[in-house]
């Protein structure tokens, strides 16, 4: 017990070297409405935005450019889903507070974020029906202890230490767990050291080498790992990068370091960080440089004339579509589900980037393109004679008029 | 197509001004009659940089927000007439960062806004002109050009 409470001041006072003060949250601010970043997307070039504030400063004709660098690109990222479950046990009150905020946003704007399986539906209830769970979010501000508190205690760190401060719903309380047996894994090495306590509590771990992260990149499906990792993926250089989680392409440039979570992760973990930049560099000499071959899969450029204005495709992200448009004819009309040609033929099941539930058993159509411009739409039907024949599985139903017609 | 954002982030703005701001300047939201606020447009203040033509002066600079804030940059106006290479006959300002298609970024605070026009007024573009007045002295009679700069900066005396 005098161990875990050694630990527990251990965790605490690293935790809060930072105090989670204004100025940490503030580290995580989003630079297009400069608040705490709610559902977190990071573009390629690193730049990480609250996902309804990209969405809406996108261009909808053609490329778009960050809002805080302007490099270009042309993808509406997923949500870092590690990020979002990592802002909201770090920094409960002020994360929950922003959810409410955004999920009013949402309403207006009628366009709803992912849901995720971490308790915030909670708020959303709150927010909706009114106060009637006695949760987190109502007990009024927590102090920074009762911050790293919560945090620690979800992951088991210390059990039985927290004094109700944390009424975690199940779902957390198995995110909790899961944390526990990595925290476990942690401790079969024998060397339980304060840092490696915190760093497994953070969740801020690569889900390829299983270690902190270390110069983390997000990827276009929102899964974050160490830039190493990803550069020294298998089979590496000879095809399109994608992402070792999910599988998905990756596309246009290589991501560059989320230079955010780069620096938060040196101030709070500033000696295994050092540790994991320190084994970093020593590979590197050693396996004669980094393998930066990895190649950008393509270099962004809006070739295409066939754009669909204001249409994104709801696998891949891209935004606006272009070259060949499939819609679902049954998730409802707004916001629609729509996928591109790649995405269509690879049959993805996620779900919609604004939360659409769509199935396999949904039936989709494609839709034609249609212009006043006579050459583009000869462009069009050129293209669509070159393209592979589609399984038409719905053909029959619909009242499609193909454009040759 | 708006996510209705521009009052929360301008809200945001406000607060960051209020707590820190270049000195010698102002920028606060417009007030109606009946002492409502109304965050769309800021009255604005920039001084003339020391050591500079424009030292002295205290040029009133209104923005303009519009609903698509921050993905569109904000229209900038001094009072209709000012005398710079890169201000409409309207006083409407010509500068890259304010442009969508050229340097606008979502990210651009009010402070870099005013902080970027203090910059122009003492460094006008010639490649960009917005008037031919100022922009012919400029280019053919710095002299004339100097002393109207001057004489403009003694018309904007500081607000008392």
């Amino acid at each position: 017990m005098e161990k875990t409470d050694e630990n527990q001041d251990g965790a605490a006072r690293v935790l809060m070297k930072n105090d989670f003060s204004q100025d940490v949250t503030d580290l995580f601010n989003c630079q297009v409405c400069l608040e705490l970043v709610h559902k977190p997307v990071v573009n390629a070039c690193g730049h990480m935005f609250c996902f309804l504030c990209v969405h809406f400063a996108m261009n909808h004709e053609g490329e778009s450019n960050c809002p805080l660098c302007r490099s270009p690109y042309m993808h509406l990222p997923r949500i870092c889903e590690q990020l979002h479950f990592f802002l909201l046990r770090a920094f409960p009150d002020a994360y929950r507070s922003r959810c409410k905020e955004a999920y009013a946003q949402e309403l207006r704007a009628n366009l709803f974020s992912p849901q995720f399986d971490d308790g915030l539906e909670l708020c959303v209830n709150d927010a909706t029906v009114g106060e009637s769970s006695p949760s987190v979010l109502e007990s009024g501000k927590q102090s920074a202890s009762e911050a790293v508190e919560s945090l620690c205690g979800k992951t088991g760190l210390h059990s039985g230490s927290h004094q109700g401060t944390s009424s975690s719903s199940s779902r957390e309380q198995e995110h909790g767990c899961e944390m526990e047996s990595r925290l476990a894994d942690c401790k079969d090495e024998d060397e339980v050291s304060i840092s490696s306590d915190c760093v497994a509590a953070s969740g801020l771990l690569c889900s390829a080498c299983k270690d902190l992260l270390c110069r983390p990149v997000v990827l276009n499906c929102g899964h974050v790992f160490c830039e190493e990792c990803v550069i020294n993926r298998d089979g590496a250089g000879d095809s399109a990068l994608k992402c070792l989680t999910c599988s998905s392409v990756h596309p246009g440039q290589f991501p560059s370091v989320f230079l955010e979570l780069h620096n938060y992760l040196n101030d709070t973990f500033t000696s295994e960080y050092a540790r994991r930049q320190r084994e970093m560099a020593e590979r590197e000499i050693n396996s004669s440089g980094p393998k930066k071959n990895v190649q950008p899969s393509s270099v962004e450029k809006f070739t295409s004339r066939i754009v669909y204005t204001g249409v994104g495709c709801d696998g891949c992200g891209i935004y606006p579509m272009i070259g060949r448009r499939f819609r679902c004819r049954d998730c409802g009309k707004w916001p629609g589900y729509d996928l591109c040609f790649s995405c269509y033929e690879s049959q993805t099941t996620l779900v919609g980037r604004f939360n659409q539930k769509h199935t396999r058993e949904h039936r989709m159509e494609e839709v034609f393109f249609a212009s006043e411009d006579d050459d583009l739409m000869a462009e069009y039907i050129e293209a669509a004679d070159d393209l592979p024949v589609i399984d038409w599985r719905i053909a029959e139903s619909n009242d499609l008029r193909s454009p040759r017609l | 197509m708006s996510g209705g954002i521009a009052r929360g982030r301008l809200a945001e703005e406000r607060k960051a001004w209020r707590k820190n701001h270049p000195h010698g300047f102002v920028a606060r939201p417009d007030s109606g009659p009946d002492g409502s606020m109304n965050l769309m447009i800021w009255q604005c203040t920039l001084p003339g940089k020391v050591g500079t033509d424009w030292e002295g002066g205290f040029f009133p600079l209104a923005i303009h927000f519009s609903e698509d804030y921050p993905s569109k940059p904000p229209k900038c106006k001094f009072p209709a007439g000012f005398f710079h290479p890169n201000v409409y006959p309207s006083g409407t300002v010509c500068l890259s960062i304010l442009n969508e298609d050229s340097g606008w970024r979502p990210a651009i605070t009010v402070k870099q806004i005013l902080v970027g026009i203090q910059e122009l007024l003492d460094q006008p573009n010639p490649a960009d002109p917005a008037q031919t007045e100022a922009y012919q002295l400029f280019i053919q009679d710095p002299e004339e050009y100097k002393r109207r700069v001057k004489l403009q900066a003694k018309n904007y005396p500081p607000p008392v």
